[in-house]
């Protein structure tokens, strides 16, 4: 019973982090919340599901999703957020929420306002059972996938000068424009990796239901916001964290709650979460010390 | 090699410079003087490329700098560092070295010999490489802000106030450092000051900077005893 909880907090956790970690990367260097975040998780799912039907194997379906996705990520950037950066932060507000409205009703009107089954490989959904757990085999993948994301990811940031130039960015813009960091390349790169992690999140995301609708980025653009203000907007450990907490919230209520009020699940959700702000209104961890957007 | 020709700055409806005209030649270190908001770190940051200009021009050798980005502008040979330091509290002391590198990364050769130059001009950083730059004193920070902007091999360097909130034992020190520095290399330094006497003692040439003006000229040697500058800091005669 305890093991089968901890299975099922770290899948879901892995995703949440995922998406967390995405939103995160780009708050962390513009400042901004990208609004049109979770309409990377459309992109996946409408991609793998007009790629159905072609000769390709699935993970090669996946793969061209994921590279949409990054590539859906950094148009955002042009779209929405380069033309109007340096102008105000309502401003931006807008555009991204203007573009995520265009990428949803692009889908509602090309493809339909119902939604469409996303095909996954039958074996995802096998259980396996193991010291007496039962579990689909796509929460194992997730946490797997999520683990090696998030070392490559760290040490990335760790290891790599553009990693730490992402860093420095992150904590002072301007100063690290004045070591010669040039602003567009971590704009870009910050836009890149974040479409990567929502791509790989929203294709875990995909192998648990299986099908997608215009809205469905609401959902995981309110899970990586919300993940993120736990663990708080400037730590990208934080996100992660976040993720986590949000995932043992969620799952401790499937657990606790009786059936009939499982429904009003997320009013506990956001309960708890607007509590865990009134004890650390920063969030969990506080990242790095100057905040201010520049 | 730097020339500023009617650099206005303004922030919103505050204007912070109002008119500077200033010229720096190779191999010089001119200083900036002034009060508290005369526009000092205004003026220094415009040239960076960081504050939007008003007005005006930049010119460095021979071009026009005005409209560049930061990261323009360093590439060109221009390094800044900035009031209260601004180092990466987070990151390694090595890692604020290494990326102060950044358009030198192509050539490793550079950034390893440059890095020698600055741990030996500064070897207390060398000793706390592996140390979060956040834990450093004051001093530290200001010499690894320093020795950050060594790292990109700068034709001029760009001081804010180096001796910002130090105790005047390790004030004395900087400046025992940026002497050094000076001797060493034929590094062009624009220094921004308050505290007139420490200035004076490393300048060529002084300007003299009063809400958002330069008001008044001339050499470092010659300036020292002069009551000008006593008219800026404590207003009329």
């Amino acid at each position: 019973m305890m093991l089968q909880f901890i299975v099922d907090v770290l899948s879901l956790g892995s995703m949440y982090a995922l998406f967390a970690l995405g939103l995160v990367l780009v708050y962390g260097i513009l400042k901004l919340v990208n609004f049109a975040y979770g309409e990377l998780i459309l992109v996946i799912g409408y991609s793998i599901f007009l790629l159905k039907g072609s000769p390709f194997p699935w993970f090669f379906m996946s793969f061209i999703a994921i590279i949409m996705c990054i590539f859906t990520s950094i148009a955002t950037d042009y779209v929405a957020f380069r033309p109007v950066r340096e102008k105000s932060v309502t401003a931006v507000l807008i555009t991204s929420f203007a573009f995520a409205t265009l990428l949803q009703n692009a889908a509602l009107l090309l493809i339909s306002a119902k939604p469409k089954n996303v095909p996954m490989p039958s074996f995802l959904s096998d259980s396996v059972q193991f010291l007496g757990v039962i579990t689909p085999v796509r929460n194992l993948i997730s946490i797997f996938v999520a683990v090696v994301c998030l070392f490559i990811f760290f040490q990335f940031m760790k290891r790599s000068l553009l990693g730490l130039a992402m860093r420095a960015s992150a904590t002072n813009f301007n100063m690290a424009r004045m070591l010669g960091i040039p602003a567009n390349l971590v704009i870009t790169t910050a836009f890149a990796l974040s479409g990567l992690l929502a791509g790989i999140a929203g294709t875990l995301w995909m192998s648990k239901i299986s099908m997608v609708f215009p809205g469905i980025g609401l959902e995981p653009l309110l899970i990586a916001f919300i993940a993120t203000v736990i663990g708080g907007m400037r730590s990208i450990q934080g996100a992660v964290l976040g993720g986590f907490i949000l995932a043992f919230i969620d799952m401790s209520f499937n657990y606790l709650l009786p059936q009939d009020i499982l429904k009003f699940r997320d009013a506990f959700t956001f309960s708890f979460v607007i509590l865990i702000l009134l004890i650390r209104p920063e969030g969990l961890i506080r990242g790095p010390a100057t905040g201010a957007r520049t | 090699m730097l020339e500023v020709k009617n650099l206005k700055v303004n922030y919103g409806q505050v204007v912070a410079v109002k008119k500077v005209d200033l010229h720096v030649a190779k191999g010089e270190t001119v200083v900036l003087l002034g009060a508290n908001g005369a526009g000092k770190s205004s003026t220094l940051l415009s040239i960076a490329g960081v504050s939007n200009k008003g007005e005006g021009e930049v010119e460095f050798l021979g071009s026009n700098i005005t409209k560049l980005s930061p990261e323009k502008i360093l590439s060109l040979g221009i390094a800044t560092v900035p009031e209260n330091r601004d180092i990466f509290p987070d990151l390694l002391v090595e890692e604020n070295i290494v990326l102060g590198g950044y358009v030198n990364r192509k050539n490793s050769k550079i950034i390893k010999q440059t890095r020698n130059e600055v741990y030996d001009l500064f070897p207390i950083l060398f000793e706390r490489k592996n140390q979060v730059a956040g834990t450093l004193s004051g001093g530290e920070q200001q010499m690894l802000a320093i020795g950050r902007a060594l790292m990109s091999t700068p034709k001029m360097l760009l001081l804010d106030e180096p001796s910002l909130g130090l105790a005047p034992t390790i004030v004395e020190k900087i400046y025992e450092h940026i002497a050094q520095l000076k001797k060493n290399s034929d590094l062009t330094i624009l220094l921004v000051e308050q505290h007139a006497m420490k200035a004076l003692s490393i300048a060529d040439r002084v300007y003299f900077l009063r809400l958002g003006e330069i008001v008044s000229s001339g050499n470092a040697s010659e300036l020292k005893n002069t009551t000008d500058f006593k008219k800026i800091y404590f207003g009329e005669e």
